[in-house]
């Protein structure tokens, strides 16, 4: 790990709480962490280990109940709904497993989403989307729907759609877990040019051989960092 | 402004993709509202076709002209209780008549006439008949052309000279003379009423139709001429006059009419206290009565209309709820990728306002061509009452805002991440 590189996450001492009524969970448990310009993150642990807390709350999807959160200089712990909603629209890209794009939208119009929300003009916006679709080879398929593209070539759409406003870090939750081998390992090869590219890229898996392409590793378990190497 | 542009081009897909997905339940919501707006607007196309006729009428009578009539001039009464009181006023006679003239000063003109609409006269020229009914046979004393704004095409008007001899001269429409003498002037021929033989002096300009009724389909002659060979003998046969008086100007009018009804009852010895037994009316109070009929037609169907566009109103907010169920995960997607809450919120709301605006519409649509399809067949010029229909677009919007408002703080105030697991 290269000190010399520009801190863009600081966690420090996060804890999340949820009250389930009688018993209370302990979803992350004082667990601090920093995060570098063009790092290339895996983080496991088995499921309930607190890693898609630790995922949601690095995509400011969700907020400590203990600990500070720093975002480059802002201080995300302390900020409310539409303050997060900004950072997430032009900090950070989401590839979820699901591939989550929108059912009714062809794939020029889901990459477009996230500049509908970030105040672009329509000419600017079908730029940007183009351009996206390009980075990740689908200039043929800018009108298909999702449901006339391959497994592949949705996540492809998913991960044009997460560029498409320049993020600071891209967040990935199992992004080959919905995927056939082959399709997998095109989309790892896809992160690793990203990553080459000077991306940040911080991923969810459970998967060995896909946490071992990565640069960093971080397991969790039971809300506690284990390992960071 | 962008981000309103961008909310607007993605609501109106969103709704348009909804539609097509939807397509029954859609129709069905939209149904509500465009029976609502389509029968505001079929009313008041109709009122508007009958109150432009009838304001284009008034406005070419005089308005310091006054009437005294036997029967309410304006038959504004729902159920049958006419019956009862009109076998107990007495008709106004000639001799009533005479009297009045004789006693009132305050009115510079009055005429008698007595009106026949329709007539059941058979009238021919010759072996000819007119086939359909006589729309209109009247006789009078005084200018009823002018009153009635009929011009003269050909002849000349009934004169006092023809009154006091009783003369039979006649003064026919055109529907008579495109009937009877489809070929030649009639003016200077000869027409036979109920068998007796008229001098037609004038043919009047067509003035087509009002209220369904043929204006031109009309025979006038002298008052004096109808009493005396139609006027009959006995109760039943004796002619009901009304009587037209005209003040010397719109500031006279109300002493007129008030020394018209004192004398009025005084020639019929009705006691203070007692009701008039006859009625008198200014033309003002014409297009009154007719003005108030009319706007209670329009707070009836106003509440009709209201009903049914608060249960559609239901139905919209019915819709965007299962709309929003639906896209629980939708919305957690846009939330992930950067929506906020007035984001959220107004996609939701402007779906709902293209929604029961896009209702409207269709009811506008509906109305129109139904309440003019009504107007033609009463023989009305075709109108659009603009006026509701811009209300009609601004309920609707409102319609959308109260009941999509809802629906859309709902879904603003969803988590993104529990609404992406959603399923």
């Amino acid at each position: 790990m290269a000190k010399s590189k520009k801190e863009i996450i600081s966690i420090q001492s996060v804890s999340k709480i949820y009250n389930l009524g009688e018993t209370v969970v302990k979803a992350l448990d004082n667990v601090s962490l920093s995060i570098y310009d063009n790092d290339y993150i895996s983080i496991m642990g088995p499921s309930g280990s607190g890693k898609s807390t630790l995922m949601n709350i690095i995509g400011c999807l969700d907020v400590p109940t203990k600990g500070k959160y720093k975002f480059k200089d802002e201080l995300i712990s302390e900020m409310d709904d539409n303050q997060l909603a900004n950072i997430r629209n032009e900090k950070i890209g989401f590839v979820f497993q699901t591939f989550n794009l929108l059912p009714k939208l062809n794939a020029m119009q889901n990459v477009e989403v996230p500049l509908i929300y970030s105040s672009l003009g329509r000419k600017e916006r079908i730029e940007r989307a183009e351009e996206a679709l390009h980075i990740v080879g689908l200039q043929d398929r800018m009108t298909h729907k999702p449901n006339e593209l391959s497994g592949g070539q949705r996540q492809r759409v998913a991960i044009a759609r997460a560029l498409v406003n320049k993020p600071s870090i891209i967040l990935a939750d199992e992004p080959t877990g919905n995927l056939d081998s082959k399709s997998g390992n095109e989309i790892l090869k896809f992160f690793a040019k990203l990553h080459k590219d000077g991306n940040t890229i911080i991923m969810v898996t459970h998967e060995e051989s896909v946490a071992k392409l990565s640069k960093r590793r971080i397991d969790i378990f039971d809300g506690k960092i284990a390992r960071d190497e | 402004m962008n981000r309103i542009i961008n909310y607007l081009v993605d609501a109106i897909g969103g709704v348009l993709f909804y539609f097509g997905q939807t397509k029954l339940r859609t129709a069905l919501t939209l149904m509500g509202i465009t029976v609502g707006v389509s029968s505001i607007i079929a009313i008041m196309t109709v009122l508007e076709t009958f109150e432009q006729s009838t304001e284009s009428l008034v406005a070419d009578m005089k308005t310091n002209i006054f009437y005294i009539t036997k029967d309410n001039p304006v038959q504004v009464q729902f159920g049958n209780d006419a019956g009862w009181g009109k076998r107990k006023i007495p008709r106004i006679t000639w001799d009533e008549y005479e009297q009045l003239k004789r006693n009132l000063t305050l009115v510079t003109n009055m005429a008698a006439t007595t009106t026949e609409e329709p007539s059941d006269r058979t009238i021919s020229v010759g072996k000819e008949e007119l086939k359909s009914r006589l729309a209109s046979f009247w006789g009078s004393d005084g200018d009823v052309l002018s009153v009635s704004k009929y011009d003269i095409l050909d002849g000349r008007n009934i004169q006092d000279v023809d009154i006091e001899n009783a003369s039979r001269v006649a003064i026919v429409g055109y529907y008579i003379k495109e009937q009877l003498f489809p070929y030649s002037n009639p003016v200077g021929q000869n027409i036979e009423i109920d068998n007796i033989p008229f001098e037609i002096i004038a043919l009047t300009e067509p003035k087509g139709e009002l209220l369904g009724q043929n204006m031109d389909s009309m025979i006038g002659i002298p008052i004096s001429t109808y009493l005396k060979y139609y006027g009959g003998k006995g109760w039943r046969g004796r002619p009901d006059l009304q009587l037209i008086l005209e003040a010397e100007s719109m500031d006279t009018l109300e002493d007129a009419t008030d020394e018209a009804i004192g004398v009025f009852r005084a020639i019929r010895k009705i006691s203070p206290g007692d009701p008039n037994n006859f009625y008198i009316a200014t033309n003002d109070q014409l297009m009154d009565t007719f003005g108030s009929f009319t706007s209670s037609i329009k707070i009836f169907v106003g509440l009709v209309a209201g009903i049914s566009l608060i249960v559609a109103g239901i139905g919209i907010a019915n819709i965007m709820l299962v709309s929003l169920t639906e896209r629980i995960k939708e919305i957690g997607i846009r939330k992930a990728l950067g929506a906020r809450r007035v984001d959220i919120f107004l996609q939701f709301l402007i779906e709902a306002i293209l929604i029961s605006i896009l209702g409207g519409i269709v009811g506008i649509i509906l109305g129109l061509s139904f309440g003019n399809v009504v107007a033609t067949f009463l023989e009305q010029d075709p109108v659009i009452p603009y006026e509701w229909v811009f209300y009609s677009l601004q309920i609707c919007a409102s319609m959308g805002i109260i009941f999509g408002l809802y629906p859309a703080i709902k879904a603003s105030k969803l988590n993104p991440i529990d609404s992406m697991r959603y399923d």
